[in-house]
């Protein structure tokens, strides 16, 4: 292991030891305690080897210990080690792999970075993103396991001046997994960034997500969607920081709760004092499907600065009894006419997804598979 | 428009004098030595002739506090404050022998009150608001106290209540509050010293607008009041509260306690106007308000309204809140929170729906000028068995000024699938189109800016008593002065 991860590892763990696992006292985990995960949860730690890439025109990968000084400089810049759970991930981290699109270039195909964690493991993967001058790239993140254990990944992405990235990003680990993610992301001036977090699996899972706004006229896109059923328990925990002026953002944040599930979002929207002509807009939008199921909101706007035009919205119910009534006064079946109402409230994230079919079918696979088992139940009645 | 025309009248005398309420009364002060332990609790509660158990809750509430921790989650910063360097007992030295009626009072307090705009002369009101004047730690007049008598209204300051009427005192005092609710309640409750109390028996609806006046006076004092409304089976009232204080260096501390009981059918509508000293343009002196204030809707169909007018104190933590626990009760919180220069508020509401069918509205609207910095903090929470329950909150900040704050920190909490919760809030500054709009028209800047923030308010100033609204309305006015160019 090269110097610079092994003192990044020391001070994660320190940091780590100093903070120690979560819980409801400190406000960013409000919602959720972790100080009850037991080693099952969290797996045996093996080392894992990190997704490989396969070779593109304009693409480069790095190992930290051949990679230019200004690249590895930037690893662990943007994930902040006060955060409990970045501290545990960095503490662990095992290796890096520093991915590079160069200035300029427009990539033909995706980047896809696949995890498959086997049961009882637990993973601790690192990347560092790169998106150079006015470069173009998509980058496609995954996170699957067969069963207990947890995965811990830090990703962090920079995109430069001028630079435009899709992230998307979908978990469905198994149902008795921890998920425990950190993605930060810095953009430059002009640069453009959309995020697109789909949370379907495991029992209990945090997604942070912090992006800096620092160049003027950057732009973020944060779309998310909970799925959730039975016990699983899923936080997302994003901060939007308006560094620079003329930085504009959206949000939409989509959860579908049924069983006894429980969902968690807080964002904050940032803007720094100085921040002048901000458009910062975010929407919160939570659906309950069953008498059990909980939807916990905390929507958040910090603002320092006076020319801006900031906002959020939040809601929080159940399926329209009268739509349903109108669809079924038709001959449509319960079930599907409920499947029906959840696939058109999440469908406008869905439109944004964009046109990569493999991305669309993954995600479209996703939720139907979802919604056939949240409503197995009904699938009896006509 | 007629009213409109009265508020510039209004502005016009005030002239250039920002905090107007800034005098002090010279009168001779009656005060127990500085500082914070038993001794000076057993000393407020001797003073106050109270009975054993009154005294043994204060210092239960004492031993706790001794425990807690000062909260520090909130968007504010001040210095450490040393509760042993106040004076928890002020009161004038003529009030020791308890004046039978207004003649008897000290002619300086009546003085005082009218200088603030308060006549406690029965014979000059207007339309008829009983007014209860608190003066640091006493109670100095409760006006229109026979008439109230004649309907069964009881309104009387809370010391005298505990005398007269220590069945419903102790029945309802702390239900609402516990004593160990928060770190302000409990040092409330241990060293409260008066404040109103209320009782509107079974099927009356209070034939006036009953409202009690606080004076902060004496210097290095803190003012600890509580307020306890009680509003029985199909009863009405509607509450009105003001706050003023002389102009100092030293920052003093005002924790009040105040708790509401709705019964069913009933309704109770408390409004507030906080102008308390804000501190001068550099942050320095003016009040720590830091406020407990929660209805408890008892019974069904009841319903609590609270409406607020923030502009005054250099500190505020203040989340009015409301219980529904009755099946179809109603709570509403309307607030407009004014900060400028250094001030800091940190302040809205906690609506917890319990019963079914059980229904929440909140308006805030928040202006931060200067380099203030202001939180809109406000909790929504439906239990599981808030059967259809719903809510709709809006809060609405406005900048004015590249030097100030203005956060929202909504907390929203469902589990149950039938309730619906709508939130939204929106940040942005004063148009240029209105205020180019406004000025074209030939207005100044400082006018201009004054009538679309009226106008920003207007949904919140609509919901004050007629009394009330007025002065509210010149308050946002000269709240802002100076925060233009």
């Amino acid at each position: 292991m090269s110097q610079t991860l092994a003192s990044l590892r020391q001070s994660g763990a320190e940091s780590f030891a100093a903070l120690g696992w979560p819980n409801r006292r400190v406000e960013a985990y409000k919602y959720s305690d972790f100080t009850s995960l037991t080693q099952a949860d969290l797996g045996q730690t093996v080392a894992q080897p990190l997704a490989e890439l396969s070779d593109q025109d304009g693409l480069r990968c790095y190992k930290p210990g051949e990679a230019p000084q200004a690249l590895v400089d930037k690893i662990g810049s943007l994930v902040p080690l006060d955060d409990p759970l970045a501290a545990y991930s960095t503490a662990n981290l095992d290796d890096v792999l520093i991915i590079e699109v160069a200035a300029k270039s427009k990539l033909t195909g995706p980047i896809v970075l696949d995890h498959r964690r086997l049961a009882g493991q637990a993973a601790f993967a690192r990347y560092l993103v790169v998106v150079g001058r006015g470069a173009e790239a998509e980058l496609i993140e995954r996170y699957a396991s067969n069963g207990q254990g947890a995965s811990s990944p830090v990703i962090e992405v920079f995109v430069e001046e001028g630079a435009h990235l899709r992230h998307l990003r979908s978990q469905t680990e198994a149902l008795d997994a921890t998920h425990l993610g950190w993605t930060a992301a810095r953009l430059e001036r002009d640069a453009s960034y959309s995020h697109f977090a789909l949370n379907q699996g495991a029992g209990i899972s945090r997604h942070n997500i912090r992006v800096d706004l620092a160049g003027a006229g950057s732009h973020l896109d944060l779309y998310g969607l909970h799925l959730l059923d039975g016990q699983q328990r899923c936080d997302s925990h994003t901060r939007i920081n308006h560094n620079a002026p003329n930085t504009t953002s959206n949000e939409v944040y989509k959860s579908v709760v049924g069983g006894s599930g429980n969902s968690i979002f807080q964002g904050k929207i940032y803007v720094a004092k100085d921040s002048q002509k901000i458009e910062g807009n975010q929407m919160s939008r939570g659906l309950l499907l069953g008498p059990r199921a909980r939807i916990h909101n905390k929507p958040e706007l910090e603002i320092y600065a006076d020319d801006v035009i900031c906002s959020h919205g939040s809601t929080v119910g159940a399926l329209d009894e009268a739509a349903i009534f109108y669809l079924r006064a038709r001959g449509i079946p319960a079930a599907i006419a409920h499947k029906m109402m959840v696939e058109a409230f999440v469908q406008d994230v869905l439109d944004e997804v964009g046109d990569c079919a493999e991305v669309t079918a993954h995600w479209q696979a996703v939720i139907s598979s979802y919604l056939t088992s949240v409503f197995a139940d009904q699938d009896g009645q006509a | 428009m007629a009213a409109t025309a009265d508020t510039v009248e209004r502005v016009k005398k005030i002239s250039v004098e920002t905090y107007k309420y800034g005098f002090e009364t010279e009168i001779e002060m009656d005060r127990i030595p500085k500082g914070l332990n038993e001794d000076i609790v057993r000393m407020i509660s001797a003073k106050k002739d109270e009975p054993e158990w009154l005294l043994q809750w204060r210092l239960e509430a004492y031993r706790r506090w001794t425990q807690m921790e000062e909260p520090d989650w909130a968007k504010v910063s001040f210095p450490k404050i040393d509760y042993n360097d106040y004076y928890y007992y002020a009161a004038p030295k003529s009030m020791g022998d308890k004046p039978k009626s207004l003649d008897e009072v000290d002619p300086k307090l009546l003085d005082t009150y009218k200088r603030l705009g308060i006549p406690l002369d029965e014979q000059e009101r207007l339309a008829g608001v009983a007014v209860d004047a608190v003066f640091d730690s006493v109670s100095v007049a409760t006006t229109f106290k026979h008439k109230l008598e004649e309907v069964g209204v009881i309104f009387m300051p809370i010391s005298e209540a505990v005398a007269k009427h220590p069945e419903l005192v102790r029945k309802y005092l702390g239900t609402v509050v516990p004593t160990t609710d928060n770190y302000f309640a409990a040092l409330n409750s241990a060293v409260f010293t008066d404040g109103s109390f209320v009782y509107v028996p079974k099927g009356v609806r209070c034939p006036m607008e009953l409202s009690t006046y606080f004076r902060i006076n004496a210097q290095e004092t803190g003012q600890f009041e509580r307020t306890l409304i009680v509003c029985d089976d199909d009863a009405y009232v509607s509450y009105l509260e003001g706050c003023t204080a002389p102009m100092r260096d030293e920052n003093q501390l005002h924790a009040a306690v105040v708790e509401l009981v709705a019964m069913d059918n009933s309704e109770i509508k408390y409004s507030t106007v906080q102008n308390w000293y804000p501190g001068d343009e550099n942050g320095k002196g003016g009040i720590y308000n830091f406020v407990t204030k929660r209805a408890q809707c008892r019974g069904v169909n009841s319903k609590v309204s609270w409406t607020q007018v923030e502009t005054g104190s250099a500190v505020t933590w203040k989340y009015p809140s409301c219980i529904l626990q009755g099946d179809g009760s109603q709570g509403e919180f309307y607030s407009i929170a004014i900060t400028n220069n250094l001030q800091q508020a940190d302040t809205g509401t906690k609506m917890v729906h319990v019963g079914k069918n059980t229904r929440s509205r909140i308006i805030s609207k928040g202006i931060s000028a200067g380099r203030s910095d202001q939180t809109y903090r406000g909790l929504v929470k439906m239990l599981p068995n808030a059967k259809n329950a719903r809510n709709f909150t809006q809060c609405d900040s406005l900048l004015i000024g590249d030097r100030c704050g203005a956060h929202t920190v909504p907390y929203i909490e469902v589990a149950n699938p039938s309730a619906a919760v709508e939130h939204e809030a929106t940040t942005s500054k004063v148009s240029d189109d209105q205020l180019f709009y406004c000025r074209q028209r030939g207005m100044n800047e400082e006018k201009a800016l004054a009538l679309i923030v009226n106008g920003f308010v207007k949904e919140v100033l609509q919901e004050l008593p007629m009394e009330f609204a007025v002065e509210a309305q010149a308050l946002v006015e000269i709240s802002l002065e100076g925060s233009v160019g």
